[in-house]
């Protein structure tokens, strides 16, 4: 996937760090300048996904051959009724966490900063690989994307949401015990299949 | 067994055969060892039938964590899929290799994983295998390369097979948590392993040019077991077919590796076709010279060359150094070292010894948070092999110890050490006599330790011989003995050596003009690593230049690439600074002042201005010149606190952001550190207006938050005793008791690990430690933190603040 944080991105990485149409400092703008370049220089994205068949019950959302239960009524809600999706996962790669863990150390200042460029890259990495998934799925198209702890839908789903799509082999996305994910900077999704 | 003598054939995919055979998958695949021994031994045999030479058990990930859930024990699982590999290889006589995955969490600081209890697993596993028939243990498919050390010792320490590791590296020559292809090949050589090798992820031409670059860091047996090819994204259909496959395995063949089998994709009929053609190649040894390698676990130091060892991390001498270790500030650890790197140290040398600490405990820690920020490669500094051995054991990559001596029960104790976790040592000339005055029994005492580590399996390449440096204003004449001695060892026993070069110019004045001048000199004896203060710039000067005099600086880039920046920004500071000089004399004659007016809070250049802008470097003078003036506690509290207050206001009405309440903390600290500087030069003991205890707790990794509240405490001159991030509620009851801390603080992103906050609450409640407990993060709630306990609930790092300037009462 080609993609990039631009100084466009601007405005989003404010966005995070709770910035409203405040006046900016030079040092803020040097700090997003050059995280924006450290970003683009370390990243690594990776994303991988795969097409399901889903049926639903009276508990939730079933996915796949195996009817794999993904329990709660927000994604039912979320998926009207849909009887395709596709489940996703989209990661900026470990060494964009060691970035911001040294600079957390040496400029916690410009650590946040660059926090916030990671969460803008991945996020803005999902909404392109939702293109490129349109893209191949011709004359349909994917839904607002929905996650592990969204809604009523518990977190503990992830270990389900990587497994599905091999994420760990093929992306890199591992979980440890408390269902978080590592690198920090991913997302996993499910996204209903619509009529385009 | 010779593995150069013929190839030999491995297996192909295990997964897709059972689904090929309908197999009922569960959650853990190898249960069918148990459940469905007919099918198991049905995939065994189509191998064997297509002329494998050696198997893989179904056993990848049958440890202790994958199978919580299951019925079976690891054991069972284990024992079961090698006996019926037994079962089906013995007949035709194959061998059984036990097949180990990942674990499966993540190892920490990154997970929750710690290294002993994945060494436990892979032990579990292991054990099990050898006592059922396992021939080879190989660690397959792994991408962190300190995971696989825990695998490799818990196969050399409990059993006693050949180990074979295999990583899984992506297009970038890199595995997913970054490990290099150099990386593995030194280190997994260093620690003793069989054979190393690549498998999964990509295809033989994919794979080809990371065997090759493997080849010129090791003289092992080389394994090589890719993809049919890369998986179509719709489908998941491998692309290579089996004939293809086989041809394209040939280039590994000509380059003489020893196993060749294939991952993902592949099946028994591609097994067939490299079966057919193997016989006409032999696999081929290299020989890889003279190299020393140092290396993490992503970068690899090739001693060719000078390279300055950074000798910051040691708290000899340093009050500040002390105190921050006594207080368990690693943070302050870990800026010494990326502050080195930044100035151009290639090596760090980490030491933490100081009377009263528990140094092994803490030399691990040290070394485990080091290699989580850094890539360069660690000296293990110390005199306590307990401390020494911790460090290696838990390090990720290959070493070099720091030090050995001539004296036998020196050798005999560290020498062994280095030997089992594959590091190299550096060795001093001396004995219990000293430090002899003559080269030549210096260069005798360099030649017992070589004979010494040679009886240990230590090759000469990886001993650094210290020729020790001596006080030239006190013994003159022994100043050319070191110099003459470092050619001499390095001709004599094809050595490399090292040298702390500063203690030459005590008790003279202009130091650096000896320091350098000696350094030079040492350098065209034979000098391979400098220990060094590396943000000395004369000092890593005098190595640059020295690598351009010599030639090893190819067309003197790494020097322009260093300097041409550093003398552009050289210049521009100068015109900024006579700039501001110019302002400053205009505007302070106009008020008919002289000096910089650092008391006025609205005056650009006053403290309170610099800090708000956040400028460091500024506050830092300002601080300094009003320390000649003004004392110190008065500057603390009337300059640098109020300006914190400041901005803490302004960032509670929302006119300023995180980035800036951050960077004008680390204003402040800069500000704060002259103070500390000023008052340790003076032995007056350094100010802090109280201790706080600040943990991450207990199951949560993500330690943002925590690091932000710790910064801005630190900067209203509190000393944090900062335990990390999943911390143990005990942990935490020790350092309260241990530190007799007034104040806790305790942080939880996630909603699942809000239940160990409370948990930590009532264990300091139940060992009756009388302090208050605040609390924050994410998902918290005032009235949620009341319900689990808390004295306090803090929204944000500045409220923390708040808190703790209401609590103690400043």
């Amino acid at each position: 996937m080609n993609i990039e944080l631009t100084i466009d991105d601007k405005s989003e990485i404010l966005r995070y760090l709770g910035f409203r149409n405040n006046e900016l400092t030079k040092k803020i703008e040097d700090d997003i300048e050059d995280c924006i370049r450290i970003t683009n220089e370390v990243m690594d994205v990776r994303t991988v996904w795969r097409l399901f068949d889903i049926s639903y019950n009276d508990e939730g959302t079933l996915v796949g051959d195996m009817g794999v239960l993904l329990p709660g009524k927000s994604l039912v809600k979320h998926l009207d009724g849909t009887k395709k999706a596709v489940m996703f996962g989209v990661t900026i790669g470990s060494a964009f966490d060691e970035a911001v863990n040294k600079l957390m150390i040496s400029d916690p200042g410009k650590g946040v900063v660059l926090n916030s460029c990671g969460i803008t890259l991945v996020e803005k990495a999902a909404d392109a690989l939702q293109f490129e998934m349109d893209e191949s799925l011709k004359g349909y198209k994917t839904g607002v994307r929905f996650s592990p702890g969204y809604g009523d839908l518990p977190l503990d789903c992830q270990d389900f949401f990587i497994s599905s799509i091999d994420a760990t082999r093929r992306a890199g996305i591992r979980l440890n015990r408390n269902m978080l994910m590592n690198p920090v900077k991913s997302v996993t999704a499910i996204a209903g299949v619509y009529k385009a | 067994m010779d593995y150069f003598e013929k190839i030999l054939v491995l297996d192909g995919a295990f997964g897709t055969e059972l689904v090929k055979r309908k197999a009922p998958m569960g959650k853990v695949p190898e249960e069918l060892n148990i459940t469905h021994p007919e099918i198991i031994k049905d995939v065994y045999q189509s191998y064997v039938d297509a002329g494998s030479d050696i198997i893989y058990s179904n056993t990848f990930s049958a440890n202790a964590y994958k199978c919580k859930d299951s019925k079976y024990s690891p054991t069972e699982i284990v024992t079961a899929g090698i006996k019926l590999a037994r079962e089906v290889a013995d007949p035709k006589g194959v061998t059984v290799a036990m097949s180990i995955g990942t674990i499966g969490d993540i190892l920490e600081p990154f997970g929750n994983l710690k290294f002993d209890e994945a060494y436990e697993m892979y032990k579990e596993m292991m054990t099990a295998g050898e006592k059922a028939g396992a021939q080879i243990i190989v660690l397959e498919t792994q991408t962190d390369l300190l995971e696989v050390k825990a695998g490799v010792l818990a196969a050399k320490e409990n059993t006693r097979l050949p180990v074979f590791v295999t990583m899984t590296f992506e297009k970038n020559a890199r595995t997913f948590t970054g490990t290099s292809v150099e990386a593995m090949a030194v280190t997994l050589e260093a620690l003793g392993v069989d054979a190393i090798g690549v498998n999964c992820s990509l295809g033989p031409e994919e794979l080809l040019p990371m065997v090759r670059k493997m080849r010129e860091y090791t003289t092992l047996p080389i394994v090589v077991k890719p993809n049919a090819g890369l998986p179509d994204p719709m489908t998941g259909e491998y692309s290579v077919g089996p004939e293809e496959f086989a041809k394209s395995m040939i280039p590994f063949l000509e380059m003489g590796v020893t196993f060749v089998g294939g991952c993902c994709g592949t099946a028994p009929e591609y097994i067939k076709e490299l079966r057919k053609i193997v016989g006409n190649y032999k696999p081929i040894k290299v020989d890889n010279g003279k190299h020393s390698y140092l290396c993490s676990g992503r970068k690899v130091v090739d001693i060719t060359k000078v390279h300055a060892v950074g000798e910051r991390i040691n708290p000899t001498g340093k009050k500040l150094f002390k105190e921050a270790l006594l207080n368990h500030d690693i943070d302050y650890v870990k800026r010494q070292a990326i502050e080195q790197i930044e100035a151009g140290a290639d090596i760090l040398d980490v030491n933490v010894g100081i009377p009263t600490i528990d140094e092994p405990a803490l030399m691990e820690e040290v070394v485990k948070e080091l290699q989580s920020i850094v890539d360069t490669p660690l000296q293990i500094d110390s005199s306590d092999p307990l401390a020494i051995e911790a460090a290696l054991r838990h390090y990720n990559g290959k070493a070099l110890v720091n030090s050995v001596n001539g004296e036998d029960d020196v050798l005999d104790t560290i020498l062994p050490i280095a030997h089992k976790y594959g590091a190299a040592v550096i060795g001093l000339t001396m004995n219990k006599d000293g430090i002899p005055s003559e080269y030549e029994k210096r260069v005798a005492i360099a030649g017992h330790i070589v004979e010494k580590c040679a009886q240990y399996g230590i090759e000469p390449k990886d001993i650094y011989i210290d020729c020790l440096t001596l006080t030239v204003s006190v013994q003159q004449k022994e100043a050319y003995e070191t110099l003459k001695a470092i050619t001499e060892v390095k001709k004599r026993y094809g050595v490399h050596t090292v040298l702390g070069v500063s203690n030459i110019s005590f008790g003279l004045p202009k130091r650096e003009f000896i320091n350098t001048t000696f350094l030079t000199l040492a350098m065209s004896a034979g000098l391979d690593l400098a220990i060094i203060n590396p943000n000395n710039a004369a000092m890593m000067g005098a190595i640059d230049a020295f690598l351009v005099l010599s030639g090893q600086d190819v067309g003197s880039t790494a020097y322009v690439e260093r300097y041409a920046a550093i003398a552009a920004m050289e210049k521009e500071q100068k015109e900024k600074e006579k700039a501001l000089k110019a302002a400053l004399i205009s505007t302070n004659s106009a008020d008919g002042l002289h000096n910089i007016d650092t008391k006025s809070k609205d005056d650009a250049n006053s403290i309170c201005s610099f800090v708000k802008k956040g400028l460091a470097d500024s506050t830092a003078g300002a601080v300094e010149a009003l320390l000649t003036t003004m004392d110190p506690l008065d500057i603390v509290n009337n300059e640098l606190i109020p300006a914190l207050d400041e901005v803490g206001r302004s960032f509670e009405k929302g006119m300023l952001f995180l980035p800036q309440l951050l960077s004008s903390a680390s204003a402040a600290e800069a500000g704060f550190n002259v103070i500390k500087r000023f008052l340790a030069k003076n032995n007056q003991d350094t100010i802090s207006k109280g201790k706080i205890v600040m943990a991450t707790v207990k199951g949560d990794v993500h330690d943002i938050g925590k690091n932000i509240v710790k910064t801005i405490l630190e900067n209203y001159g509190y000393t944090v005793i900062d335990l990390g991030k999943d911390v143990d509620p005990s942990a935490v009851v020790a350092a309260v008791k241990e530190h007799d801390v007034k104040l806790v603080g305790l942080s939880a992103l996630m909603t699942t690990t809000v239940a160990s906050m409370e948990e930590t609450i009532k264990a300091l409640r139940e060992a009756g430690c009388d302090c208050k407990v605040m609390v924050g993060g994410a998902v918290l709630t005032p009235e949620f933190a009341m319900k689990i306990g808390a004295d306090y609930y803090s929204k944000d790092a500045k409220q923390s603040a708040d808190i703790a300037n209401e609590l103690f009462g400043v």
